[in-house]
C-alpha cells in the first residue's frame, strides 16, 4: 500500500486499491475492536465516518465508551488528540483561543484554544450554551477559525468527535436541526451485549491497553484514502435511489437537505471502500442511511428505517 | 404519501362523437348508394379509429395513478395549493390529462404527457371554503385524448385529514371578562398559569411546557441548573374571558368565525380566555399553543354541526373551450383544408374554391397580427374574443352562399351542396378560436374526404385523400395536447392508423355489402367532363382529341384483341346534318331495332367506363348485345347502346360485337332522314355531287368514285385546321382550304353522299386503342375520338366507310399524336429512344394499377363478397352471420389493443430485467420474495440462508449484477451471457 497523495490523473478507482485499501481499514477496525468490545459496527461507522471526511456525533448515556472510543481512533492514527468537557459556562474564547495582550512585545498575541487539534472530542456538547455550540460548529464547518479578524487555519485533518446525553435529560441544550445537520453521522454506542461485557470485566482496564496500543496507520495513508473514496463511482441507478429516498423523506414533513443527500452520498462512499468495492451499491446506502439520516428527520429512527423500507432499489 | 390507487373512469360522449357518428353513416350510405369502395375503406377506417379512440380515450387515464403530497392546515377562504404526483404505470403513458381541483378556482392544469413508469408533479390550486376537518380532497381527471372524439373523466378522492380553521370575521365586541383564572397564585399553580405578555408586571416563574415561548424561557436559571422555567408577567386585569359558543346566536359559520377573530383579539390584548364548546371545555389560558388548541377544536365542532352541509361544486370548463389555438397547428390545418378544396375543382365552383382560400389567407393574417393567445393556461372565463371576427365569418357566409347560388344556379344539388359546406368552413376557421372549434373543422375536413371521393376514385385521388385524412387525424392528436413539437402526435396517429387499417380492411372483405341502387344515386351533374357530344361541329372532337385522359378501358375475357384496323368503338349516331360540317343527332329516326341472336364468332368485352355525363354506352362496332348492371341492354335501331340515365360514375359493363358486316332493311323514314340535305347546298357541291352520281352508278361506285375524287384533292390532316364558319363553311372546306380533321373528312364526305342520293349518316366514337401488356386490356383514350361515314348499300345493308382511313391511310396503325409528329418515322424514332419506352412503359404500368385498383376495391361489391366468400370456402356463410363475423373482428381487435395498451411500463435495462426475471425464477424455486427495498447482495444472503443449495450461485449472480447495473461500465459484461447462467439456476 503506498502512501502517496492521490495524483489529479488517478481518476478511476481500480478494484486492487480498493481492496487493498479495505485490508488496510479492516486492521484498523480490527484494532479499535480489541479496545472497545462488541461494537464492531459502531466502529466501523466512525471509520466510515472519518473517512468521509465528517464528523461524528456520538449521542448515548455516561460511560459507555464514546471517550475511549475517540481516544482510540486519535491514537491508532498517530493524531493529535484533545478533549474538552463542555458545561454550561463554557465560552466561546475557551475552545477557540484569545487574544491575550503580552506586556513584553506590547502588543496581542493570539493564544490558539484547544480547538486546533487534529482529534477534538467534544464531551457533552449540549451541555453549553447555543453560543459555545454554533463556535465549535462554525470551527467545523469552515476549517479555520477567525478571532480579532485575524483568520487562524486549523490543522488537517480536523475531526470532531462530539458526544451529547440524551435530550430527556434536564438542563441541556439540544442541539438545533440547522447544527445537527453538520455532523455526517450520529452514533449510539449502547450497552455491549453480556459476552463482551464478561470479557470487557475480566481484562484489562481499558485505558491501560489503549496505552499500550501503537499507531495503525499513518495519518498519510488515510488521507490517500480519503481520496479514493471519493473516486468511489456512483452510476446513475443509485442516484435515482438516492433521490427516491430523499424525495420520500420530504413528502411527509421537513426532509431531508440537499446537504443531508450529499453527506449520504459520501458517507456510502466511503462504506464501499470500507468493503473494497469500486462501486456504491444500495447496500452501502442502506449501510449508513441510518446514522446519517436519524437525526437530521423529525421522526428520528424511526421514520429513517420507514423510508428504507418503503423506497424500492431501482 | 397517501396513495389511492384507481377510480372509475367514465368515457362520455360529446357533440363531437355524433358527429363522427353523423360521418361514419354518411360515408357507409356513401358507399352503398354509390357502390364506391373507396368510400366504404374510407368509413371502416373511421368506424375502427372512433372504437379505438374510445378504448384508448380510457386506458389513457385509467393507467395513472395518483398520489398526494403534504398538505398543511390552513384557514377557510384562503387558496393552498395541492401537490399531486401523477404517476403512469402502463407502457403507453398518459398524454393530455387535464388536472382540476373541485375545490379549486375552476383552472385546470394541462399536463401533455407522463412519460410510460415515470411521474409528473403538479400542484393544483385548492380554495377552502369551509372549516372543519377535511376528510378528502377530489382531484378530477380529464382528457380528449386521443382524437378528441370522447371526453374521459375520471375523480379521485384522496384521503387527507386536515384541520380548517375558520376564517376571523365578526364585528361582536370581545366579552366582559368573566370568570376568574383559577388559582391566583401563579407560582404555585402553573397548571393554570400564563405566560402573558412582557412589558407587564413580573408575576413569577412556572414549569415550562412544550410549546412556550423559547423568548420566555429564563435561561439564567436554566444555567444555575435549575430545570427550564418560564416567566410571566400580570396584567392589570386577572379575569378571563370566557367565549361560548352556545351564546352565540348566529348562523354556524360566522359563529365559527366570529369566535375565531375574538381568540385573535384576546392574543394581542393578552386577555386569557377559556373556550366552552358543545360537549367541550378549555380552560383559561393565552398564548400562540393555547390559541391552536382552540382554533383545532373549533374546527372539529363546526366541521360536526355542518356535516349535513352537501358540497356542490360546478366543475369548470375544460381545456377544451377555453384554451386558445396554438398557431402552427392552425397553419398545418389551413394548408391540408387548402388541398383538399383544391382537389374538389372539378365539383364545387371555383368561386366558391376561391373564397375558402380567401379565408385561409384572413385567419393566418389574423395569426400574424397577434390575434392569438398570450398564455397557454387561459383563465377558464374564456379567451377575449373579438366580436368582429364572428361578423366577419358570418358574413362570409352570407357571401358564399350567395355565390353558390350564382354559380351552380341552386343551392339543392349535390355540388352546391359541397361548395356550401366548403363555405361554411372558411366562416368557421375565421372565428375558430379553442381546441373545441379546431375539432369542428377537422370534422368537416374528415367530410370533405368523403366528398372528394364522390366524383372520381381513381387511386392517386383516393391515396391523396387518404394523405389528407390521416393528416387531419394528427391535427386532431396535437391540438388535444396543445403544445409543440410535431413527432409524437405523428407517431400516435401513425400507431393508431396502423393497427386500424388491418382491422378496417378484414371488415371490408367481412361486412355484408348491401346495395340501395334503388335510392337515389348520388351523382353529379358534370358540366365540364370532356368526351363526345351528341353533336358535332368542326373543331369539337379535335378539341377533346387534344386530352390524354382515358376514356374508357376494354378486356376482351374470350378473344384476342380486334386488329387494329377494326377497333372502331361506336357510340352516337347523327342523322341531322345543319350545314354540311355541323352534324346533329337530332330526333329520333325510327326504325326496326335489329336483335341478333349472339354467335361462339362474336367479339366479347368487358368495358369499364370513365364518367362522361351522358347516356351512351360504347361497345365494338357493331354491338348486338350488353348486359350493365345485371339488366340487359339492346342496341337502338341505329346500332348504338345506350342507358337511360347519365353516366356518372365509373361503370363496367359487358357487350357483344359482331365484327362483320350485317345485312339489314333500312326503313322509309330512315331513308328519307338519311338523304335529308341542308337549304343551301352551294351550286359546286351539287355539281361534284353530280358528277360522282355519274350514269347509272350503284351505291358502291358512287362511293368508290368519290372517294378516289376526294383522294386526287390531296387533303391536309391536322389538329388545328382552324375555324369553318358560315353558310359556306363545307364549299371553303371541299375547294379552297382542304385541311381538317376526321370530323371535317366525314362530315364533307356524308353531305357529298346525302347530294349523291346515297343515304348516308355519321357514327362518333373512337378508334385504336393502346394495350396494356401487364393489365391485359386496351386502353382507349379521349385521343382516340373518332367520326366516320356510313352509307347505306342494297343488299348489304349500313356499311362504314371511313374518309379519314381513306386519305390518311396511316391513322389505322398510329395513333393520333404519333401521327401528327411525323408518322411512321416518328414511331421508329420514338422506339429507338429508351426515354420514350420507360415512360410508356411507366405509364402503362400506373394505368394497370389503377384499373386493378378499380376492380379490386371500388367496384367490389355483394357479388364480389360472395366471390370471395366462396373462394374461402365460406359460401354458406350469409348476412348476418357477416355481421356476426364483422364485430367478432371488432371485439378481438379492442382486445387485443385493450391488452396492448395495460402493458407495464418497461424497464429499460436489460440487466434490471433479467434481475427482476431471476427474482421471481427463485420465488418459484421456493426462495422467499424479494422485497422491493432489498438490494441485490441483501437479497442473494437471505437466498443463501432459505436455500443453502442455491447460494453459490445466487451469490455470483448477484454481485455481477450488482457490479454491472452499479458499475462504471468500464468491467460492462455481455448480459446474454448473465441471461445463460441465469436459465442454469436451479
Amino acid at each position: 500500500m503506498s502512501s502517496r497523495p492521490a495524483s489529479p490523473t488517478d481518476l478511476v478507482l481500480t478494484a486492487a486499491e480498493a481492496s487493498a485499501s479495505s485490508e488496510r481499514l479492516a486492521t484498523l477496525t480490527d484494532a479499535l475492536s480489541c479496545i472497545i468490545l462488541g461494537k464492531e459496527k459502531a466502529v466501523r461507522l466512525a471509520v466510515t465516518c472519518l473517512l468521509a471526511r465528517g464528523h461524528l456525533l456520538f449521542e448515548d448515556q455516561p460511560g459507555v465508551g464514546k471517550t475511549l472510543l475517540s481516544q482510540a481512533l486519535a491514537q491508532s492514527l498517530g493524531l493529535l488528540f484533545r478533549r474538552v468537557q463542555f458545561t454550561s459556562d463554557l465560552l466561546p474564547a475557551d475552545i477557540l483561543g484569545a487574544s491575550i495582550y503580552d506586556r513584553e512585545a506590547g502588543s496581542f498575541t493570539f493564544h490558539p484554544g484547544p480547538v486546533f487539534t487534529q482529534v477534538l472530542l467534544a464531551d457533552e456538547i449540549n451541555r453549553a450554551t447555543p453560543k459555545t455550540q454554533s463556535a465549535l460548529l462554525e470551527a467545523m464547518e469552515e476549517g479555520k477559525v477567525t478571532c480579532d479578524g485575524t483568520p487562524h487555519t486549523l490543522p488537517v485533518p480536523f475531526f470532531v468527535i462530539a458526544t451529547q446525553n440524551p435530550s430527556t435529560q434536564i438542563g441541556t441544550f439540544m442541539l438545533p436541526e440547522s447544527q445537527l445537520d453538520r455532523f455526517l453521522m450520529r452514533l449510539a454506542l449502547g450497552i455491549p451485549d453480556r459476552t463482551a461485557e464478561r470479557v470487557m470485566l475480566q481484562g484489562q482496564d481499558r485505558r491501560e491497553l489503549l496505552r499500550a496500543m501503537p499507531p495503525v496507520m499513518t495519518w498519510n495513508e488515510l488521507a490517500h484514502m480519503q481520496q479514493l473514496a471519493r473516486l468511489v463511482h456512483v452510476s446513475d441507478p443509485l442516484l435515482d435511489y438516492l433521490q427516491d429516498l430523499l424525495a420520500a423523506s420530504r413528502s411527509a414533513g421537513h426532509g431531508m437537505s440537499p446537504r443531508a443527500g450529499l453527506a449520504l452520498l459520501a458517507a456510502a462512499r466511503a462504506w464501499a471502500l470500507m468493503e473494497g468495492r469500486t462501486m456504491v451499491l444500495p447496500e452501502d446506502v442502506q449501510a449508513v442511511a441510518l446514522p446519517v439520516m436519524a437525526h437530521r428527520l423529525a421522526n428520528g429512527v424511526e421514520e429513517a428505517e420507514r423510508l428504507l423500507e418503503e423506497v424500492p432499489v431501482p | 404519501m397517501k396513495r389511492r390507487k384507481s377510480n372509475t373512469t367514465l368515457v362520455r360522449w360529446n357533440l363531437h362523437t355524433v358527429s363522427l357518428t353523423g360521418i361514419v353513416l354518411a360515408m357507409g350510405y356513401a358507399g352503398a348508394v354509390q357502390n364506391n369502395g373507396v368510400a366504404y375503406g374510407l368509413c371502416f377506417v373511421t368506424l375502427v379509429l372512433g372504437l379505438m379512440s374510445w378504448l384508448r380515450a380510457r386506458e389513457n387515464l385509467r393507467g395513472v395513478e395518483v398520489s398526494m403530497g403534504r398538505l398543511g392546515g390552513g384557514k377557510a377562504g384562503e387558496m393552498a395549493r395541492l401537490p399531486l404526483e401523477l404517476h403512469a404505470a402502463t407502457g403507453q403513458g398518459a398524454w393530455g390529462v387535464e388536472v382540476i381541483s373541485a375545490e379549486g378556482d375552476g383552472r385546470w392544469t394541462f399536463l401533455e404527457e407522463v412519460p410510460a413508469g415515470q411521474s409528473s408533479h403538479v400542484s393544483v390550486p385548492v380554495k377552502i371554503t369551509q372549516a372543519g376537518v377535511q376528510q378528502s380532497v377530489r382531484v378530477l381527471l380529464r382528457s380528449a385524448y386521443p382524437l378528441g372524439f370522447f371526453s374521459a373523466e375520471r375523480e379521485i378522492e384522496i384521503a387527507t385529514s386536515r384541520r380548517i380553521h375558520p376564517k376571523a370575521e365578526g364585528k361582536l365586541p370581545l366579552p366582559k371578562p368573566d370568570r376568574p383564572i383559577a388559582g391566583q397564585n401563579l407560582a404555585t399553580s402553573p397548571a393554570g398559569g400564563r405566560p402573558g405578555r412582557e412589558g407587564d408586571d413580573f408575576a413569577g416563574l412556572r414549569e415550562y411546557h412544550a410549546g412556550d415561548s423559547l423568548k420566555h424561557v429564563d435561561w439564567r436559571a436554566v444555567a444555575r441548573g435549575r430545570p427550564m422555567l418560564v416567566k410571566q408577567w400580570s396584567s392589570g386585569s386577572t379575569q378571563a374571558v370566557t367565549l361560548d359558543w352556545e351564546k352565540l346566536d348566529l348562523p354556524d359559520t360566522a359563529r365559527a368565525s366570529q369566535i375565531a377573530r375574538w381568540i385573535e383579539e384576546a392574543e394581542i390584548n393578552g386577555t386569557p380566555y377559556a373556550m366552552r364548546l358543545p360537549g367541550m371545555e378549555i380552560d383559561a389560558s393565552i398564548g400562540p399553543a393555547h390559541a391552536q388548541r382552540c382554533l383545532d377544536a373549533l374546527s372539529e365542532t363546526s366541521a360536526a354541526t355542518q356535516e349535513t352541509a352537501k358540497r356542490t361544486s360546478r366543475l369548470p370548463a375544460g381545456h377544451e373551450h377555453s384554451a386558445h389555438l396554438p398557431p402552427w397547428p392552425l397553419l398545418v390545418l389551413c394548408i391540408i383544408l387548402s388541398l383538399a378544396s383544391l382537389l374538389m375543382l372539378d365539383v364545387v365552383p371555383t368561386s366558391a374554391v376561391a373564397l375558402f382560400f380567401g379565408c385561409v389567407g384572413l385567419r393566418l393574417g389574423l395569426l400574424e397580427k397577434g390575434w392569438r393567445p398570450k398564455s397557454k393556461n387561459a383563465p377558464a372565463a374564456g379567451p377575449t374574443h373579438p366580436r368582429s371576427a364572428t361578423f366577419l365569418g358570418l358574413s362570409v357566409l352570407v357571401a358564399g352562399l350567395i355565390l353558390v347560388k350564382i354559380s351552380t344556379g341552386t343551392l339543392f344539388s349535390m355540388e352546391s351542396g359541397i361548395a356550401v359546406l366548403l363555405v361554411l368552413l372558411g366562416g368557421k376557421l375565421i372565428e375558430s378560436r379553442t381546441p373545441h372549434d379546431f375539432q369542428v373543422l377537422s370534422l368537416v375536413g374528415w367530410f370533405l374526404c368523403l366528398c372528394c371521393l364522390l366524383s372520381t376514385q381513381t387511386l392517386s385521388r383516393s391515396l391523396w385523400t387518404f394523405g389528407i385524412f390521416a393528416g387531419i387525424a394528427i391535427c386532431m392528436v396535437r391540438f388535444r395536447r396543445g403544445a409543440d413539437g410535431w413527432l409524437p402526435p405523428l407517431r400516435l396517429t401513425s400507431v393508431m392508423l396502423a393497427q386500424a387499417l388491418p382491422v378496417a380492411a378484414v371488415l371490408f372483405f367481412v361486412f355484408p355489402r348491401s346495395s340501395l341502387g334503388f335510392l337515389e344515386r348520388l351523382g353529379t351533374e358534370r358540366t365540364h367532363v370532356t368526351g363526345i357530344s351528341s353533336m358535332m361541329e368542326p373543331g369539337k372532337i379535335s378539341k377533346i382529341a387534344a386530352s390524354d385522359a382515358v376514356s374508357f378501358r376494354v378486356e376482351f375475357p374470350d378473344s384476342e384483341p380486334p386488329e387494329p384496323t377494326l377497333r372502331y368503338w361506336r357510340c352516337l349516331v347523327l342523322w341531322q346534318c345543319d350545314d354540311g360540317l355541323t352534324w346533329q343527332k337530332g330526333l329520333p329516326v325510327p326504325g326496326a331495332s335489329s336483335a341478333w341472336p349472339t354467335r361462339h364468332t362474336d367479339s366479347k368485352q368487358i368495358i369499364t367506363l370513365e364518367p362522361h355525363g351522358q347516356k351512351w354506352l360504347p361497345g365494338l362496332d357493331i354491338p348486338i348485345h350488353a348486359s350493365d348492371d345485371g339488366g340487359t341492354v339492346l342496341p337502338d335501331s341505329d346500332d348504338t347502346l345506350s342507358i337511360n340515365r347519365n353516366v356518372d360514375n365509373l361503370r363496367r359493363f359487358t357487350v357483344t360485337s359482331r365484327l362483320t358486316q350485317q345485312k339489314s332493311d333500312l326503313s322509309e323514314s330512315q331513308k328519307s332522314a338519311a338523304l335529308r340535305l341542308p337549304a343551301n347546298i352551294s351550286p359546286r357541291l351539287q355539281a361534284l355531287a353530280k358528277e360522282v352520281r355519274g350514269q347509272g352508278r350503284t351505291n358502291t361506285q358512287i362511293a368508290q368514285e368519290a372517294v378516289l375524287h376526294l383522294q386526287k384533292l390531296k387533303f391536309e390532316y391536322t389538329l388545328e385546321p382552324g375555324s369553318y364558319e358560315g353558310p359556306n363553311a363545307l364549299d371553303e372546306f371541299l375547294f379552297e382550304r382542304r385541311v381538317g380533321f376526321c370530323e371535317h373528312f366525314s362530315g364533307a364526305f356524308a353531305t357529298l353522299m346525302r347530294a349523291a342520293g346515297v343515304p348516308a349518316r355519321i357514327v362518333i366514337g373512337y378508334m385504336g386503342g393502346e394495350w396494356s401488356d401487364r393489365g391485359g386490356y386496351l386502353i382507349v383514350r379521349q385521343a382516340d375520338a373518332h367520326a366516320w361515314t356510313e352509307i347505306w348499300l342494297e343488299n348489304q345493308g349500313w356499311t362504314r366507310v371511313d374518309p379519314t382511313a381513306a386519305l390518311v391511310p396511316a391513322r389505322m396503325t398510329l395513333d393520333l399524336r404519333t401521327l401528327l409528329a411525323g408518322g411512321e418515322e416518328e414511331l421508329e424514332r420514338q422506339r429507338g429512344s429508351f426515354l420514350w419506352r420507360s415512360l410508356t412503359s411507366a405509364r402503362l404500368w400506373w394505368d394497370s394499377v389503377e384499373y386493378d385498383w378499380y376492380n379490386t376495391v371500388i367496384s367490389f361489391d355483394e357479388e364480389s363478397q360472395i366471390a370471395w366468400m366462396n373462394w374461402l370456402g365460406l359460401g354458406q356463410l350469409r348476412g348476418h352471420w357477416m355481421i356476426v363475423i364483422s364485430l367478432v373482428v371488432m371485439l378481438l381487435s379492442l382486445l387485443g389493443l385493450l391488452f396492448w395498451l395495460r402493458r407495464p411500463a418497461p424497464a429499460r435495462d436489460p440487466w434490471l430485467r433479467l434481475w427482476l426475471q431471476l427474482c421471481r425464477k427463485l420465488e418459484r424455486l421456493g426462495a422467499p420474495a424479494r422485497k422491493p427495498s432489498e438490494g441485490p447482495l441483501n437479497y442473494a444472503e437471505r437466498v443463501a440462508k432459505a436455500k443453502p443449495g442455491l447460494a453459490s450461485q445466487v451469490r455470483s449472480l448477484a454481485r455481477e449484477y450488482a457490479e454491472t447495473r452499479y458499475g462504471s461500465g468500464a468491467a460492462a459484461q455481455d448480459w446474454r451471457a448473465f441471461q445463460k447462467s441465469l436459465q442454469s439456476v436451479g
